[in-house]
């Protein structure tokens, strides 16, 4: 996390640096067409019942819309998702929501285990996709806690001990009560290897909260933002008292950080020209002459909340709300 | 004139050294020619020369550009030692000498070779009024700039790192300031450049590209003199005059830029202005002692650096970020007869490129202690030092025949990136005492002969057999399949190798005369560089990586074959050439996709590379008008550079980041009066490939966006335009004085230097849209110096 700390620093340095004397105008690129592609986005949490949402890829260029919207919604009367945990098959149920992709489908036959393995099938417009993906271990949290900054806004610290002589695997995933779904934090990498901590204590802080990475752009590069850092800092990033907040430790297996890996890595290096750009890996695979993008993971996971009643006084609330 | 050449004639040899008559600088590459014949020779890089003929009676003619020809009548019967002192000329009167340096360029069996005065390079438009032999030199064809705010430069497709650049026979791995808007050498202490864009001879190796050969002047050694100049961004100057008259002389020239210190004042105290900042600083000092006519001591040196520092107490970040290089060599010349010369070197150089940051957590100003915030601070170092033993030997065997034979050896230290962070006074990770440096040694051996076999004929044949090995301690960290984890690791003891490699290195050139001013050349050669320069990003920085050959990096190795048809038109006025090339190049490298600065802290750096090739061919035009009022050139060069690698684009080909289709320079130079010079310099270029999204989709909330193949999008191309105007100030008896007014970027052109996408508004309300914004750096840029001298 140090080491993304000095890639970011050193990156927006030199964005700095440049920006000093320079000048920066709109074009329109003339870039080749691609054709639309299934993009699945499902995951099995330990406990609960498989979810999976299905959209398609859309050309770079395209402003959306809400006609074009409607374009990369795919025709959820064309398509069967069936996850399988070895012996029982469950047909997913079409389940449409209100925000984006609108296309979801849930389980109802079985809730996820711990230490199995889950294959994800999906037929769609006389296609099949499969994947598969496995749930690890939970690993127990030993603290959640807050640290004010002032009086107002905190952070957030988790605390857990990584199991010794084994490669483990973590997503840390946050919310507040406001917040209808747990959201990967800002800035910092969301995933965790023990590569460099194998058996250690881990400690980190949560300095944002739960923030969608676009909310994030619009709000941080507007001028209001600038003149009042701190305080729209600690807006945007920072709990408040009266706050109750989240925490959800996932472990996840090797394939699935290596996904999560490429794409904290597409998001760092994403419109980035000191890096050439990654491309976020995928473990669904098409059937020949198609593509495919997004993932299945499956998440070992667990909770911890707490309620910032005041600076002085945090009381425990238990797993997950 | 001439005596009857017999079988059996007795020879002797004229040799000693070829100098400026004012300054006592010795004539780097100055001509000697016997009148009415085509036997020659030239002065080598430390004006020494040796002509060996017939007894008899002779007229040589000693020439060199910018200087007045000296015709010498010499009775022949015994060995010569004849020093000569040659007086500089005026730009006009030129036009009227017979020069035998003239024909050097269609004579000489060497090709795709670019020669250029200080005195052309001061002439032409210059950025910030910074004259830069650097920038120069990719005005000419073959060679590329890769655009504003790059720092290395493409010979025949070839990267930044395969051109070895030498300053006073040190290796120079960083060559510019401020990304490459400045180059290192400073024009008022360069007496010569010179440089090789393929048909490299033996006695250079290394790097597979090109050579350029910059010498520093070795101080008046008649006079005192002070020069230097005062400029709107940086100033410059240099001392220089005897130690010992017409026996030892130093030179001293230092350069700063200010921009940081004269916006200090005018910006308020919270502003990033005040607490960032940048300038580079740079001193070049020589000094030579001549002992006696056979002898001779030089000590070089060169120190810079270039200082970025950001600091912003709202953002509670602290950065500095110093790098640079420096050297000494020390070097002695000895000629054990006229027709063997020695150069012993010894040479020491370093290059570092560091990073510190300091991130304070922020501080409520209101609380009343801050003992929870707890900051931290990370310090990154990275860099070369090299230590280079070099014995040259020149051996002039005859009029027609000189060789160049000798060893040279270099122990390397690499420091990889190394990280040490500090959290509350805590030191966390590597600390630097325990990093994972490489060590190497690197031998070469070459012997080379410049061979004229008659008038029409001449070859040159050289080999060099080169070897590296590195050496412990060093620790291979093995990774998993997935390149996450170190899953082993193999630990190196002292001076134990860890990966030996070794080459030959053939080298051949070939010149065919058409008629006295025209001819037929052709060259062939490889090479090995056991050094690769990993760069991350889209543009040549400073936070590229050398990285040393291991078990794991294989040497880079190049074949270049280059046919060249060069003329010279209206009695040498005008000289005109067209060359074509085709160059291979093996194992090359390249970071993994999605790679960030500081992925290889600790772990080694190649474990992040991926490896392939490349080839490069390419056809190149030039001409150029040489004397009188009005001088200047036309470089054109069609290129095409490709890469290929396993792990990119299915094996693909792909074009390199300096493809280049199209590559266009134009220079002129024209003397209005005798004190009032303009110039012009107009450039244009395909643009820099690069690689953009073509698509993207949404998962988890977030949009992805999907790249196509790797550079196959072309940014807009570059040309810019500058002018320049020189007037000289009256001039009194020992004192000179001009100002020089240039324009960079006449007509303000945009020059893209990167083009980035970003994704605004929302799909739930409909106002998604993806927005690609170009940035370019440096706008119509004028700039004002006054040069003294005296």
């Amino acid at each position: 996390m140090r080491e993304n700390l000095l890639k970011i620093s050193i990156i927006a340095v030199l964005l700095s640096l440049i920006a000093i004397s320079s000048c920066i105008k709109d074009i329109t690129l003339d870039l080749p067409q691609s054709d639309p592609c299934l993009v699945v986005d499902g995951y099995v949490d330990f406990d609960d019942y498989p979810v999976v949402f299905l959209s398609k890829s859309t050309a770079y260029f395209q402003e959306l819309d809400s006609n074009a919207v409607n374009d990369l919604q795919i025709n959820d009367t064309k398509a069967t998702v069936i996850v399988s945990d070895g012996s029982i098959s469950d047909t997913l149920q079409y389940l449409p929501i209100q925000r984006w992709p609108y296309k979801c489908f849930q389980g109802t036959k079985f809730k996820g285990e711990l230490n199995h393995r889950y294959d994800l099938k999906i037929l769609y417009d006389g296609k099949t996709y499969t994947s598969s993906t496995y749930i690890p271990d939970t690993i127990k949290i030993d603290t959640v806690f807050p640290t004010f900054m002032s009086d107002t806004f905190a952070v957030m610290r988790i605390n857990w001990r990584d199991p010794k002589y084994q490669s483990n695997y973590y997503t840390i995933h946050v919310k507040n009560q406001f917040q209808p779904m747990y959201y990967r934090p800002y800035a910092l990498n969301h995933i965790i290897s023990d590569k460099l901590a194998d058996g250690e204590e881990m400690s980190f802080a949560m300095v944002v909260k739960g923030m969608e990475r676009n909310a994030y752009y619009d709000n941080f590069f507007t001028q209001e933002e600038r003149d009042s850092f701190i305080n729209k800092l600690g807006d945007i990033f920072c709990f408040r008292e009266g706050d109750s907040v989240s925490l959800k430790l996932s472990t996840i297996d090797n394939v699935s950080y290596n996904i999560w890996e490429s794409w904290y890595r597409n998001y760092l290096t994403d419109g980035n020209p000191f890096t050439n750009p990654a491309t976020v890996k995928t473990n669904i695979v098409a059937p020949e002459g198609q593509e495919a993008k997004g993932f299945w993971i499956g998440y070992g996971c667990n909770y911890r909340s707490v309620y910032l009643y005041s600076k002085d006084s945090v009381v425990p609330i238990g797993g997950k709300f | 004139m001439m005596l009857p050449q017999f079988a059996f004639a007795q020879k002797y040899t004229i040799s000693g050294y070829i100098k400026d008559k004012a300054t006592g600088e010795d004539l780097i590459g100055a001509n000697v020619m016997v009148a009415g014949q085509t036997i020659g020779t030239s002065a080598n890089g430390y004006g020494f020369y040796s002509l060996t003929l017939p007894s008899g009676t002779y007229d040589i003619i000693y020439s060199f550009i910018g200087y007045s020809d000296d015709t010498i009548h010499i009775n022949l019967t015994s060995d010569k030692t004849l020093t000569v002192q040659m007086s500089s000329s005026a730009i006009m009167t030129q036009e009227v000498v017979v020069s035998a340096e003239r024909k050097a360029n269609v004579q000489s069996s060497q090709m795709s070779v670019v020669r250029l005065p200080v005195e052309t390079v001061k002439t032409l438009p210059a950025f910030m009024g910074e004259v830069d032999v650097l920038k120069t030199i990719q005005l000419m064809p073959g060679v590329q700039s890769a655009g504003d705010g790059n720092a290395g430069f493409y010979v025949r497709g070839g990267g930044p790192d395969q051109n070895l650049i030498l300053l006073d026979e040190a290796t120079v791995y960083n060559a510019s300031h401020l990304f490459g808007f400045f180059s290192v050498f400073n024009a008022d202490a360069v007496k010569d450049m010179e440089m090789f864009k393929g048909g490299m001879p033996a006695e250079y190796g290394g790097r597979i590209s090109s050579v350029l050969n910059i010498s520093m002047k070795n101080g008046n050694m008649k006079e005192y003199h002070l020069e230097g100049g005062i400029g709107s961004v940086s100033s410059r100057f240099t001392v220089q005059g005897p130690i010992v008259k017409d026996k030892a002389s130093f030179i001293v020239s230092a350069r700063r830029t200010y921009i940081d210190a004269l916006i200090r004042p005018f910006t308020k105290k919270t502003s990033l202005l005040r607490t960032s900042g940048y300038y580079f600083f740079d001193v070049n000092a020589k000094a030579n002692w001549i002992i006696n006519d056979n002898n001779r001591l030089y000590l070089s040196g060169y120190y810079g650096y270039d200082k970025f520092r950001f600091g912003s107490k709202e953002m509670g970040l602290n950065m500095n970020m110093p790098w640079g290089n420096g050297f000494v060599t020390l070097r002695y010349n000895h000629v054990f007869n006229n027709k063997f010369f020695s150069n012993t070197s010894l040479i020491w150089s370093n290059y570092k490129f560091n990073t510190s940051v300091e991130m304070l957590t922020m501080v409520d100003e209101n609380a009343e202690s801050n003992e929870n915030s707890s900051g931290f601070a990370i310090k990154q170092k990275s860099g070369i030092n090299d230590w280079n033993l070099k014995q040259d030997f020149t051996w002039l065997a005859g009029p027609k025949n000189t060789v160049k034979f000798g060893v040279q050896y270099t122990h390397h230290k690499f420091t990889p990136n190394t990280l040490a962070a500090e959290i509350s006074d805590t030191t966390l990770g590597s600390d630097f005492s325990n990093n994972n440096n490489q060590f190497a040694h690197e031998v070469g051996i070459y012997i080379g002969d410049d061979f004229k076999i008659n008038d029409r004929f001449t070859l040159y044949l050289g080999v060099r057999n080169s070897y590296f090995v590195q050496v412990g301690p060093f620790t291979r960290y093995i990774k998993d399949e997935l390149h996450q984890n170190t899953i082993d690791e193999i630990r190196y003891k002292d001076n134990q190798p860890v990966a030996f490699y070794w080459d030959i290195e053939p080298r051949a050139s070939f010149k065919v005369s058409i008629t006295e001013n025209s001819s037929i050349k052709a060259s062939y050669m490889r090479n090995s560089q056991y050094i690769h320069l990993a760069s991350i990003s889209a543009t040549t920085l400073p936070i590229d990586l050398w990285v040393a050959c291991s078990d794991v990096v294989k040497p880079q190795k190049g074949s270049q074959y280059a046919l060249g048809y060069f003329q010279n038109l209206f009695n040498d006025k005008f000289e005109g050439s067209i060359e074509v090339y085709y160059k291979t190049l093996q194992n090359q490298i390249e970071y993994m996709d999605g790679a960030l600065p500081g992925d290889d802290i600790s772990d080694n750096a190649d474990n992040y590379f991926i490896f392939g090739k490349g080839y490069s061919y390419g056809v190149e035009f030039f001409f150029k008008k040489r004397v009188g009022l009005f001088t200047g050139w036309i470089g054109y060069t069609w290129s095409k550079t490709d890469k290929i690698f396993d792990d990119i684009d299915n094996g693909n080909p792909f074009p390199a980041k300096y493809d280049r289709r199209h590559d266009l320079s134009v220079t002129a130079t024209y003397q209005i009066t005798e004190r009032l010079t303009a110039s012009a310099v107009f450039v244009y270029a395909t643009g820099n490939t690069t690689t953009l999204p073509v698509a993207s989709y949404m998962i988890d909330g977030d949009y992805v966006n999907v790249y196509g193949s790797r550079n196959s999008y072309r940014m807009p191309a570059y040309h810019r335009l500058d002018l320049s105007v020189t007037y000289d100030i009256k001039t009194k008896k020992n004192w000179e004085s001009s100002f020089n007014f240039s324009i960079y970027n006449v007509y303000n052109h945009k020059n893209p230097y990167f083009i980035y996408v970003y994704n605004t508004g929302n799909v739930k309300d409909g106002t998604y849209k993806t927005v690609a914004k170009q940035l370019s750096i440096i706008p119509i840029l004028p700039a004002i110096t006054w040069n003294f001298k005296f």
